[in-house]
């Protein structure tokens, strides 16, 4: 179970769908309680639990006792939201259902043969979005009930296994270096040498490495529309909903975002995606990220200043936008939080 | 490390008004300090990067939108703008490997 590497020692499991990799200078203890956190959260927010708190909240549209990490993780939704100004949105769960994504990804007929996927044809989220885009929220808390809005059904997975992350990075950051990593959704602890060395996947050729970053630390997530992809009637999807559209984005192949936090990370990563090559990388620089997004054609398209992170690759940096009216059009529509 | 940088259409910048504008009319190359890796991306290597993104790629005129911090500008899904691009930074490849790794799961 564990085994060392270097002067790590590290632990590879599976959890919320995916491998989950932790590597600590500390002791077996701390990796026993780390992992603990993962299964204990999968437990509490799978969607494709039947009986875990998120899956009861949706279904019956109110839970009573809520755990902290339930009522955590619908803050933390919250927060990208308005953050995000709606474009991370938990609530496209009930898309991602109509779509066939209603269990676990291993069950789905794999799409993986073919791509570009032609754009499946369905409504959007209409009203639901609507609503939401007015920053009104969508759940409360009534004595010990948590409550949610009728209608509305959230997907806390990219979200909930941010917070894991960060949760379980807590446990091993005071014994020196560290990693937490799920899915390639990670914290960096105290680097075990000069940096981490962090590879950031080609979305067209898994096998290689786009880039590779130099970091002392920090967190970061990524979004791919080349994972999680599947067939449906003929159609296909995958897991990356843009809210406006209703639709499996069709933005840019993937994004990958810095932050401080994996939550944080995970959630303006799928923002930075939706938004592409042309909105995504000044969108992260304007919220004190730093990121990729990795356009249709393979380019990497980055926010200002990315390029003194690479060890290798190339990327673009992103100042400035050109056409449609992009001055007028942005500041019309800029939000503020 | 060898790192090449290309500053690209503008070598300043200026703030008018709040909006960063770039000054246009030359390009110029930095490099960074390095020991044993060279640069392993042509001009012309770039060139095909950027046109396979095309026309949503223009490099070195004009001026970017800026809503101001602390805001952020959502625009309508599927609208295609052209970007400017300030630097291509290349670093060829080299070992050791990653120690982990980032791709979207």
């Amino acid at each position: 179970m564990g085994s060392s590497a270097g002067e790590l020692r590290v632990r590879r499991f599976r959890s919320m769908g995916t491998t989950v990799t932790m590597a600590t200078q500390g002791g077996e203890d701390l990796l026993d309680d780390a992992a603990h956190i993962f299964f204990r959260v999968e437990e509490r927010l799978s969607r494709f639990r039947p009986e875990s708190e998120l899956s009861r909240l949706n279904r019956e549209g109110r839970l009573e006792n809520p755990s902290p990490e339930l009522l955590a993780a619908l803050a933390v939704a919250e927060e990208g939201f308005k953050l995000t100004a709606g474009l991370f949105d938990p609530r496209v769960g009930r898309l991602l259902r109509g779509f066939g994504y209603d269990r676990d990804f291993s069950l789905l007929a794999s799409a993986e043969d073919e791509w570009p996927p032609p754009l499946p044809q369905g409504a959007g989220l209409g009203e639901a979005v609507s609503a939401g885009a007015s920053g009104r929220g969508w759940w409360r808390v009534e004595g010990d009930l948590v409550v949610l809005d009728p209608g509305v059904e959230i997907d806390l997975g990219g979200v909930a296994k941010g917070l894991t992350v960060d949760w379980a990075a807590e446990v091993l950051r005071d014994e020196g270096a560290f990693f937490v990593e799920a899915g390639g959704d990670m914290v960096l602890g105290e680097p075990l040498e000069e940096c981490w060395r962090v590879g950031v996947e080609d979305p067209l050729d898994p096998s290689r490495d786009l880039l590779v970053l130099g970091l002392g630390g920090g967190a970061v997530a990524s979004s791919s529309v080349t994972k999680r992809r599947w067939v449906l009637a003929g159609a296909f999807y995958h897991h990356l909903v843009d809210p406006r559209t209703g639709q499996p984005a069709t933005s840019a192949l993937a994004a990958t975002a810095l932050a401080p936090t994996c939550a944080r990370a995970e959630v303006l990563a799928k923002a930075a995606l939706l938004l592409g090559p042309s909105g995504g990388p000044l969108f992260l620089h304007r919220l004190g990220a730093r990121g990729v997004v990795v356009g249709k054609g393979g380019s990497v398209f980055a926010s200002p200043g990315f390029g003194d992170l690479l060890l290798s690759g190339e990327v673009l940096e992103v100042v400035g936008v050109l056409g449609g009216g992009s001055r007028e059009a942005w500041a019309a529509s800029a939000v503020t939080w | 490390m060898r790192k090449e940088t290309r500053v690209v259409g503008a070598a300043s910048a200026v703030l008018v008004g709040g909006v960063w504008g770039y000054l246009l009319g030359h390009a110029s190359e930095e490099r960074g300090a390095g020991t044993a890796r060279a640069p392993s991306v042509a001009p012309a290597a770039v060139g095909a990067a950027e046109a396979r993104e095309a026309p949503q790629v223009e490099r070195g005129r004009a001026v970017s939108g800026n809503p101001g911090r602390g805001s952020v500008a959502v625009p309508p899904a599927g609208q295609r703008r052209r970007v400017v691009v300030r630097r291509v930074v290349t670093v060829p490849p080299a070992p050791p490997a990653p120690q982990v790794r980032t791709g979207g799961s």
